[in-house]
């Protein structure tokens, strides 16, 4: 979360609330398949606009839609003010625009120079000195700059990822569309992809990037959108999604203490205390207090109803040994609203007489508690 | 790390402030680009394919060997076969009649390797996932698909003049030097327009087996799709035209001459008759093993074709115009 804000600082002042980008019950089916359902996006001008999802989620396919790649069967676009559901609107404001959608599309036979030579002839840009400065200012930004002759096809998979970013930043785009920029890069090559989009970010530019790499995304996004199945389940800043994932984390002396307070909170919830979440068994967050048998009881509850926790367990005779707020991160919150499985957490009581093997247990807990 | 980094950290702010002049700068045009830029741009990728190198070698090559031949021939020709074969060789050696010589090469030839050229570099912009870069850029699907047509359009034309250039320097050098006579051009008159009409001819039916790959490839989005389609109907129609202008020769009224219209070999009837109809007479005496058909009228035969283009193209354009680009 700590670099969530961070990353809120990037804003900047001006114009905050202009939409630079907004789809309304977007739409696209094949057949009887619903990829995309009824999206309703707002992307405001200096966003680092998150797109989330597991595999299938319909994020390309709304990146394409956004792109005029593939037409919506239904709803709306709206880009820069004006609508842009028609690939013939969008094409005014397509040099506003710069994307790499999946992966980078360029001529193997041709040098990256080249390649760049034709992107900015398709973007309009006129030959001549200016624009072959742009595409070597372009090549250094991506540090390409040594390698602009070589052909395409002599380029590693992260040359070509950072072929495929210079391409989008041929144009200086108000508007850049990064579809998994860090595919294919090492790790040196994904702090360095990290940098840019944040050195962008803090120059004004928006951008939407979709990843499924939660850590990347929470580093750089100020406002995120998750989508399942096509379906968009939250959308807006990482720290206003994370208030309805607070947890707490609970830990005891002994271990068979935890199924009791395991059924003192369900027992309490039942009974009509509406601020109380689901609870689970967990595995301590890295940092915290490690209790016996390495579980800890994780109750979805503000951190300042922690009192009234510790309370509802006294009164069964149960003292905690420790109870922490739990940071509430993004793969938390994504978890929580996808329902996806984690291997941390779960309800099957952890087996006291075998205290090192917490990680066994797979549930999907979380469905639906927080969403 | 560094390499994103160091070079970049220093400009990314400049650049921002420098942005609205380089916005200006892509052209806020309808298009993106104008039609001749982007067939320009779709000729420079033509010609810089590897495969286009190795094409116009086979191209070069083969008609140089087929003269060699053709020398060979004629030199070591005696007795009845030097009137037999020597005499109608040396009229295909020396111009005019060396111009159409090297237009029914290309007629064969080029139309293979243009339909394997074509084929290749439509469907690889499928393969390479490059049209996505043109539609992402504002270039329209339609206006795409007219810089790819005109491009091709553009190498046909230049292939038919090209070889044509190379018949004509061989009719006139190596036909006089093997004792042919050249025959003049008259200074006026239609002569001047029956070689343009010819260069024109081939050029078409060059044109149209592109457009026959251009459609397969669209349809099968791949270069082996475009391939196979353009060279399949080449030989579909190599080997069933004949017999089927057998049977309708048999079977229907008037020598069923018209049903030879319904399949794209009409083009070569188109070249056939711009060789025919003009006051140079560009065919050569018939070789023992040749069989001349009837030309039809060239304004019909071109008429035709004009048609096949047409129909291609609109399909092809519809092709493109509602798909989605997924690749």
């Amino acid at each position: 979360m700590g670099s969530a804000s961070a990353a809120a600082t990037y804003q900047p002042q001006r114009a905050i609330d202009e939409f630079l980008l907004r789809t309304e019950g977007l739409t696209k089916r094949y057949g009887q398949r619903t990829v995309v359902d009824g999206l309703n996006l707002e992307v405001r001008r200096g966003d680092v606009f998150g797109l989330l999802g597991p595999n299938g989620s319909g994020k390309t396919t709304t990146l394409r839609m956004l792109l005029s790649l593939v037409r919506p069967t239904s709803g709306r676009i709206e880009v820069f003010g004006r609508s842009a559901t028609h690939p013939a609107q969008l094409r005014e404001a397509a040099s506003r625009i710069g994307a790499l959608v999946e992966q980078p599309a360029f001529y193997p036979y041709l040098g990256g120079e080249e390649n760049l030579t034709g992107v900015a002839l398709l973007s309009g840009m006129p030959r001549g000195r200016a624009t072959r400065e742009r595409i070597r200012e372009a090549l250094a930004q991506v540090g390409l700059a040594a390698r602009g002759r070589d052909a395409y096809r002599t380029y590693s998979l992260g040359m070509k990822q950072r072929l495929g970013i210079a391409a989008a930043l041929l144009t200086d785009p108000e508007l850049l569309v990064l579809d998994e920029p860090t595919n294919g890069l090492d790790p040196a090559g994904m702090v360095d992809v990290r940098a840019l989009v944040e050195r962008l970010a803090r120059a004004g530019k928006t951008i939407v990037l979709a990843s499924h790499l939660l850590h990347e995304v929470q580093h750089l996004c100020t406002r995120v959108a998750i989508l399942k199945d096509g379906r968009l389940l939250a959308q807006g800043p990482v720290s206003d999604l994370a208030t309805g994932v607070e947890a707490i984390e609970i830990s005891f002396a002994r271990p068979e203490e935890l199924p009791r307070a395991l059924a003192a909170v369900q027992t309490a919830r039942a009974s009509g205390l509406s601020w109380l979440g689901a609870a689970s068994f967990a595995v301590p967050e890295a940092g915290g207090h490690a209790p016996p048998g390495g579980w800890c009881l994780l109750v979805n509850a503000p951190a300042d109803r922690a009192p009234e926790i510790a309370r509802l367990l006294a009164a069964r005779d149960l003292f905690p040994t420790a109870m922490r707020p739990r940071e509430a991160g993004l793969e938390r919150i994504f978890l929580a609203l996808t329902g996806e499985s984690t291997a941390e957490a779960g309800t099957t009581p952890p087996e006291p007489s075998q205290p090192s093997r917490p990680f066994m247990i797979t549930t999907r807990a979380m469905k639906g508690d927080v969403s | 790390m560094s390499a994103l980094s160091a070079s970049s950290a220093p400009r990314t702010s400049p650049a921002s402030a420098r942005a609205p002049e380089r916005r200006v700068a892509a052209r806020d045009g309808r298009r993106g680009a104008s039609l001749l830029s982007l067939a320009g741009w779709q000729l420079t990728l033509i010609r810089r394919r590897p495969a286009a190198k190795v094409l116009l070698g086979l191209l070069l090559g083969g008609y140089a060997a087929l003269v060699g031949v053709a020398v060979f021939l004629y030199v070591t020709s005696t007795g009845d076969a030097a009137d037999d074969i020597g005499g109608p060789l040396l009229a295909r050696l020396t111009f005019p009649v060396s111009i159409s010589a090297a237009g029914d090469y290309t007629d064969f030839m080029g139309v293979i390797l243009l339909s394997i050229l074509a084929g290749t570099f439509i469907g690889n912009e499928y393969t390479y996932g490059t049209r996505r870069v043109a539609v992402m850029r504002g270039v329209g699907r339609g206006w795409a698909l007219a810089a790819q047509v005109l491009a091709l359009a553009i190498a046909a034309l230049v292939i038919a003049a090209g070889m044509l250039l190379l018949g004509t320097l061989v009719g006139l050098t190596l036909g006089p030097l093997l004792g042919g006579h050249p025959a003049p051009v008259p200074p006026l008159g239609w002569a001047w327009a029956q070689l343009p009409a010819y260069a024109g001819a081939v050029a078409l039916r060059l044109f149209l087996y592109s457009l026959i790959a251009l459609f397969f490839a669209t349809l099968g989005r791949s270069a082996s799709a475009g391939t196979a389609g353009a060279l399949g109907v080449l030989i579909v129609e190599r080997v069933a035209l004949p017999v089927f202008t057998f049977v309708a020769f048999l079977t229907l009224p008037g020598g069923g001459n018209g049903v030879r219209f319904i399949t794209p070999q009409v083009n070569a009837d188109a070249v056939e008759a711009a060789a025919r109809h003009g006051p140079l007479v560009l065919t050569g005496p018939p070789l023992q093993f040749e069989i001349v058909l009837a030309a039809p009228a060239l304004v019909q035969a071109l008429a035709t074709l004009l048609l096949y283009c047409a129909a291609l193209v609109g399909l092809s354009w519809l092709l493109v115009a509602r798909r989605d680009v997924i690749e």
